[in-house]
């Protein structure tokens, strides 16, 4: 009975697992459920460095989320982003990834995520210079020079925007939040934000590279959003509802279902081998 | 909803619907959306870094006549595909040299230094018995996982039992790495399901 046990265990087609996983996303988008959600030490540290932004400080909203990994971050860069258009302060937008933009326009494109919509003008609240190329060293050239791109996204020489005017190098910034889906991009910006002039730095990122980011945090990363939880988390904090709230029942049940399953596998597969039990696959 | 708006959402629903069809088995239909995939990429990459070109530097040259240096050197790329392929060689060398200098100036700071400093925390915080625990794990971890890479000495006696406490530290660390792997791919896979019950089928609100 129990050898008939683990081999079935054993010998599941993978597509069955697949096909619950599928249902275990599904549910919870259709039937709204509740499982309990712990906001982290981090996503409190986060939202504090943003209000602690002050009134008319720049904030640098580095956007270099891959289009490819662009599901992962959305969510709680959306959240971030409409919290900061909130918030009294000037944006730079700037991408050191060729698809940064793109996500840029994507999150630009949900509702509510418009500039317009909180009052904030282009040129005088918000800039946004798009993609300067060259990796490392041109993170390392925006440092110095806020207007080495010479012009923004459209083509408008940044020098005929009022807010730029007064704006020259790292040292006139408040908080970077780096919103990245690389671990590249991820030190560049430590390396040139944190170790050149010390600016406090935040992260969005891609869930899965967060354990290699765990030695910078918190000296050189203040604080950091990770996924959908992430995004959940800081709705809770800042009292919305968003795309994040919404997604991350799905996350966890889904990962719950992913727990029972491993460990189910590894106890039928340590059965099979202490009672030499044979599997087909 | 437009006519262009519908015909993208029909677009999308039908990549995304050949990329899930790879849970069921590889087939022709996931790599046809797995090689459009690759090459929008492509173009896309193609796309932006020309717009950059033309937008910072081609348009700029008459303000600032110098950015034809970096033009050249970046025309001078194109040489691997002519009888003079050594001259490509100055674009990169140019390219590896600031890099590496670039990165070099804050890597002592970021990647060593500052590293250490994360690990300086007061064993014992008043008051929050988690925070102690969390202190001293990291330092425990740290040194026995450091104590791992010494090889100067064999890993046996009081020495081994410390390299051993490093490796479990670091199978840990990988398990960490796995799980997020794992929520990772939930994560990216969630907003299709989404978008399919939502935009598509209109049964999610």
């Amino acid at each position: 009975m129990a050898k008939s046990i683990v081999s079935r265990i054993l010998d599941i087609d993978i597509r069955w697992v697949n096909l619950v996983v599928i249902i275990g996303l599904v549910l919870p988008l259709l039937v709204p459920i509740t499982l309990p959600l712990v906001v982290n030490q981090s996503t409190i540290q986060f939202k504090k460095y943003i209000d602690a932004v002050p009134s008319g400080g720049l904030i640098i909203w580095q956007n270099s989320v891959s289009l490819s990994l662009y599901g992962d971050v959305e969510a709680p860069d959306l959240t971030t982003w409409k919290y900061i258009l909130q918030r009294p302060v000037k944006i730079i937008i700037v991408s050191f990834s060729a698809d940064g933009p793109s996500s840029q326009k994507n999150i630009m494109a949900w509702p509510g995520a418009d500039p317009n919509d909180y009052g904030k003008k282009y040129g005088i609240d918000w800039v946004w210079i798009g993609y300067i190329p060259g990796d490392e060293p041109a993170v390392a050239a925006f440092t110095k020079n806020l207007k080495v791109s010479g012009t923004d996204y459209s083509g408008t020489p940044l020098d005929q925007l009022d807010m730029m005017k007064n704006l020259h190098d790292a040292n006139d910034v408040s908080l970077v939040i780096a919103s990245q889906a690389s671990l590249d991009v991820a030190s560049w910006t430590i390396r040139q934000w944190y170790s050149s002039y010390s600016r406090n730095i935040v992260f969005v990122h891609f869930s899965s590279d967060m354990p290699s980011l765990m030695p910078y945090y918190p000296v050189m990363l203040k604080a950091y959003l990770s996924g959908s939880g992430g995004a959940a988390e800081l709705d809770v904090l800042t009292g919305q509802f968003g795309i994040g709230s919404k997604l991350v029942q799905s996350v966890s049940l889904v990962l719950l279902m992913s727990i029972v399953f491993i460990v189910v596998t590894n106890i039928a597969e340590w059965i099979s081998h202490t009672h030499k039990i044979e599997v087909k696959a | 909803m437009s006519l262009l708006n519908t015909a993208l959402t029909w677009l999308s629903v039908m990549f995304t619907l050949m990329v899930l069809s790879f849970l069921y088995k590889e087939n022709p239909l996931f790599r046809f959306a797995e090689f459009t995939a690759v090459g929008a990429g492509a173009g896309l990459w193609f796309v932006t870094g020309a717009w950059s070109i033309y937008n910072g530097a081609i348009t700029q040259l008459g303000k600032n006549p110098l950015l034809i240096v970096p033009i050249l050197l970046g025309i001078l790329f194109f040489t691997v595909f002519t009888k003079w392929p050594w001259a490509s060689r100055y674009p990169i060398a140019l390219l590896v040299g600031a890099g590496v200098g670039v990165a070099a100036r804050s890597a002592v700071e970021a990647d060593f230094l500052g590293q250490i400093t994360s690990t300086m925390v007061p064993l014992v915080k008043a008051g929050d018995a988690f925070a102690s625990l969390n202190n001293i794990l990291i330092l425990v971890g740290t040194v026995c996982t450091v104590l791992y890479f010494f090889f100067m000495r064999e890993q046996k006696g009081a020495f081994g039992i410390l390299t051993k406490v490093g490796r479990v530290f670091m199978m840990v660390a990988f398990a960490s790495g796995f799980g997020s792997a794992i929520l990772s791919g939930i994560q990216l896979m969630v907003p299709r399901i989404q978008f399919l019950l939502k935009d598509w089928l209109h049964i999610m609100s």
